[in-house]
C-alpha cells in the first residue's frame, strides 16, 4: 500500500496539480484572514479564534473535495487498473483514498497556520488548537470521499463529475441547516459549536466526529460498491 | 484457471460481450487469443488478469501474481522510464535490478531516464511489457504484445515468452498478427459472437509447420544468461552462434 499511495502523490506533484488547490487556500487565507481575532479580553479572543478554525473547516470542505478528485484523477484509466494488479483491487482503491486525504491534511495544515499564527499573536494561546486539529482530521474524511465519488473511475464524463462535486458540496451544506442534518455532514453543527467558543466545541466534538464518522462510514462503503465493477 | 459459465457486458442494459464462457487454462502453457476487432479478446484477456470481474459465472485458481500489459499503454504520466517502472517493482515487491534486466532484453535501455510523455508508441509499449514482466508474474496477460514493435524486439519476444514459460509462468496474448504462430505448443483460443472456443493447437499444426530450412518442427525455445571473463565474451559468442544458437551480448 505504501509504494502505491508514494505514487500517487509523487504523481500528483510532479504533475503539478498541487499547484490549483494551493493556489485557492493562497487566496483564502488572503480573502478570509486577514484580521486577527481579537476582542476586548482573552476570552472574547479565544471565542474568535476557535470561530475561525470551524469556518477554516467549512471552506476547506470543497477545496479538499475537489483536490481528492484531482488526486484520484491524475492518474490514468489504464494505469489504475495496473496499479490495481499489483497491490490487489481493494489495497489500490484504499492507497488512493489514503493518498488524497494526506494531501488533504498537508493543505489543511498549511491553511490551518494563519489563523493559529493570528490566534497565538493575539493572546488566544495554544488551547483551542487541539479540537480544531480533530475537527479537521476528521472533517477532511468525507470531503475526500466526496471527491472520491466525483472521480473518473465512478463518474467518466468530467462535466457529470463536476456537477456532482459542487451540487453534492452545496446540498450538504443545504441539508446540514435543516431538520434532514443527520443525513449530511455536520457543518452548520460544527460552525455553532466553533462560534460558541472552546469549551462548547470541545464538548460537541465527540458528537461530531460520531456523525463524520458514521457519514464517512456509509460514503466509504458504498464507493467500495461502485468500484467493485470500476476498476 | 477455470473460468466457469462466465458472462460479461459493461453496463447492465448492454448486450453480452462474452457469454457463456467455460474453459480450463493451464499451467506452464502459452495460450494465444485470436478473433476479428471487436469480438471481445481484450475483455477476455482483462476478465483473465482480473481487472473485470464477471457478471455471470465465476473464475477461479486465477494465480495471486498477475502480470498485464494493456494494448495500449498509459504513458500519459509524469514520471521518467525509470521512475515509473521503479514504482511499479515497488509496488509488486521486485528489486529495481530487474527493471535494467528487462529494459535491456526488450531494448529500451537507452530510454530509462526519458519521460513516459516523449517515448514513441512502440517504445512506450515496451514498457508496458517490462512493468508486466518485472514482478515475476505466475501469470502473464499481453494484449497485442507484437503491436509497434521494431523488428528486433518483435524478433526477440516469442523466445522471451518462452523463457518465462519455462519458469512457470502461465502466459495468455491476444495476438492479431499471429506472431505466435511458429511457436510449438501453443494453445489457442477463438473470440467471436460473444463465445470462446478452442481453436486447433499448435501441436495440431505442427506439421505443417516447419523452420526456415525445413528440417521439422521448432523448437521450444529458452533464454539463458551465461556469465564469462569479460576477454572471454567474444569468443563465448563466436561459438555459441558457431552452434546455431541466437546469442547477443547486453548492451550498455
Amino acid at each position: 500500500m505504501t509504494a502505491l499511495v508514494r505514487f500517487h502523490l509523487s504523481g500528483y506533484v510532479r504533475s503539478l496539480r498541487v499547484v490549483q488547490p494551493l493556489l485557492a487556500i493562497f487566496l483564502l487565507a488572503s480573502v478570509m484572514l486577514p484580521n486577527a481575532p481579537v476582542g476586548p479580553d482573552r476570552a472574547t479572543t479565544l471565542k474568535l479564534a476557535v470561530g475561525g478554525y470551524g469556518d477554516v473547516a467549512a471552506f476547506l470542505f470543497p477545496i479538499w473535495a475537489w483536490t481528492a478528485r484531482s488526486v484520484l484523477d491524475t492518474e490514468p484509466d489504464g494505469q489504475r487498473e495496473l496499479g490495481a494488479l499489483a497491490v490487489g483491487r481493494r489495497t489500490a482503491m484504499a492507497s488512493g483514498l489514503l493518498a488524497a486525504y494526506l494531501v488533504n491534511l498537508g493543505l489543511g495544515a498549511l491553511t490551518l497556520t494563519v489563523p493559529v499564527l493570528q490566534g497565538i499573536s493575539a493572546g488566544a494561546g495554544w488551547g483551542a488548537l487541539p479540537p480544531a486539529v480533530v475537527l479537521h482530521l476528521a472533517v477532511a474524511v468525507p470531503a475526500t470521499l466526496v471527491g472520491a465519488w466525483a472521480g473518473r473511475a465512478v463518474l467518466p464524463s468530467t462535466a457529470v463529475s463536476i456537477l456532482v462535486l459542487l451540487g453534492g458540496c452545496v446540498v450538504l451544506l443545504i441539508l446540514s441547516m435543516g431538520p434532514l442534518a443527520w443525513l449530511s455532514v455536520p457543518m452548520i453543527g460544527w460552525l455553532r459549536a466553533a462560534h460558541d467558543g472552546p469549551d462548547a466545541l470541545t464538548a460537541a466534538l465527540p458528537g461530531l466526529v460520531a456523525h463524520i464518522a458514521a457519514w464517512s462510514a456509509v460514503a466509504g462503503a458504498g464507493y467500495a460498491w461502485v468500484r467493485r465493477f470500476r476498476p | 484457471m477455470r473460468l466457469n459459465s462466465v458472462g460479461y457486458r459493461y453496463q447492465r442494459r448492454a448486450g453480452w460481450v462474452l457469454r457463456d464462457v467455460t474453459l480450463t487454462l493451464a499451467p506452464d502453457r502459452i495460450t494465444e487469443v485470436t478473433g476479428p476487432n471487436g469480438a471481445g479478446k481484450s475483455t477476455l484477456l482483462r476478465l483473465l488478469a482480473g481487472i473485470l470481474r464477471p457478471r455471470l459465472g465465476e473464475l477461479t485458481d486465477r494465480p495471486a501474481r498477475v502480470g498485464y500489459a494493456p494494448e495500449r499503454f498509459p504513458a500519459d504520466q509524469p514520471f521518467t522510464v525509470r521512475g515509473y517502472l521503479s514504482h511499479m517493482a515497488r509496488m509488486r515487491g521486485a528489486p529495481d535490478a530487474r527493471i535494467d534486466l528487462w529494459a535491456e532484453r526488450l531494448r529500451f535501455g537507452e530510454l530509462l531516464d526519458l519521460p513516459l510523455r516523449e517515448l514513441s508508441k512502440g517504445s512506450a509499449h515496451k514498457v508496458g511489457l517490462a512493468q508486466a514482466i518485472l514482478g515475476d508474474p505466475e501469470l502473464l496477460v499481453l494484449d497485442e504484445p507484437f503491436a509497434g514493435l521494431d523488428a528486433g524486439t518483435r524478433a526477440d519476444l516469442p523466445a522471451l515468452l518462452t523463457g518465462l514459460r519455462s519458469g512457470g509462468t502461465m502466459i495468455v496474448v491476444s495476438d492479431h498478427q499471429r506472431d505466435l504462430r511458429t511457436l510449438p505448443d501453443v494453445d489457442r483460443l477463438q473470440v467471436a459472437g460473444g463465445t470462446v472456443t478452442r481453436a486447433p493447437g499448435a501441436h495440431d499444426e505442427r506439421s505443417a509447420t516447419r523452420t526456415g530450412n525445413g528440417e521439422g518442427p521448432v523448437a521450444e525455445q529458452a533464454i539463458i544468461e551465461v556469465v564469462v571473463p569479460a576477454h572471454q565474451a567474444a569468443t563465448v559468442l563466436a561459438k555459441l552462434r558457431a552452434d546455431g544458437y541466437a546469442a547477443r551480448e547486453p548492451r550498455t
